[in-house]
């Protein structure tokens, strides 16, 4: 079972990823980013270098992200595993997420 | 190799059940390293439309067979997934792919899945047969 752990100040969500963003685990994140809708969160910075695999179930829920947060929150991506950069890129979604390997705003 | 085959109930709950089986199956089959991301992802999205579709007024079973595709016609060895259940007629193809050059804000984000198997797999091919969806996944280990 994957366990996501959550930080929210100053506008900016941050969200350690671990294992598999998958149909599973996804709704709970989902719960959670839902929750911060008209909190004015600037960015959403998403920890993912112990994810291990992301389907278009976890995808959905970062772009969530942005659709329902605002088109103006930054999202950053930190250190994902090579498997899920190229889910990422399959789906062109590399344009709207920044890929740090540390986060820097 | 001969196949295996696994029937689970239809539901996000045995989820993880349905990809312990494909994996380890996967494995017997000797799935190469560099495939074993891809073939979990067009899995997931193969059942996960399964059970988000078929049984929408209850519940029902989805059956998974997966075998060795052997070299044929100069075509190297692979492996076929094979998801069949009873529920509702449902072909996942007739969705159309979402459009990659919409903005992300504005992209609708049905069908995704679809597109990741397709992006994932050689062949996919979708037939109802006696009241059953069948849903087939093919790749050859080339490249």
């Amino acid at each position: 079972m994957s366990e996501f752990t959550y930080k929210f100040e100053n506008g900016i969500v941050e969200v350690t990823l671990e294992g598999k963003l998958d149909a599973i685990a996804a709704p709970k994140l989902a719960d959670y980013l839902k929750g911060l809708v008209g909190q004015n969160v600037s960015k959403v910075v998403f920890h993912a270098a112990n994810l291990t695999f992301i389907s278009s179930a976890g995808l959905r829920v970062i772009v969530f992200a942005k659709q329902k947060l605002g088109a103006a929150v930054d999202v950053y991506l930190i250190k994902p595993p090579q498997e899920v950069v190229d889910v990422i890129n399959m789906t062109g979604f590399e344009g709207f997420l920044t890929i740090q390997d540390s986060f820097q705003p | 190799m001969s196949p295996a085959k696994a029937t689970f109930p239809a539901r996000l709950d045995d989820l993880s059940d349905m990809m312990a089986f494909l994996e380890k199956e996967g494995a017997r089959l000797e799935v190469p390293a560099g495939f074993r991301n891809k073939l979990e992802l067009a899995c997931e999205e193969a059942l996960v439309n399964v059970i988000s579709y078929a049984y929408p007024e209850g519940s029902g079973d989805l059956s998974l067979e997966i075998r060795e595709l052997p070299p044929h016609a100069g075509a190297p060895r692979g492996i076929e997934i094979v998801l069949v259940d009873s529920g509702i007629p449902f072909d996942p193809l007739a969705h159309t792919d979402p459009d990659m050059n919409v903005a992300v804000e504005d992209r609708t984000i049905g069908g995704l899945g679809i597109f990741l198997i397709r992006k994932t797999m050689d062949e996919v091919h979708y037939s109802r047969d006696h009241d059953r969806n069948i849903f087939t996944m093919r790749k050859r280990f080339g490249d």
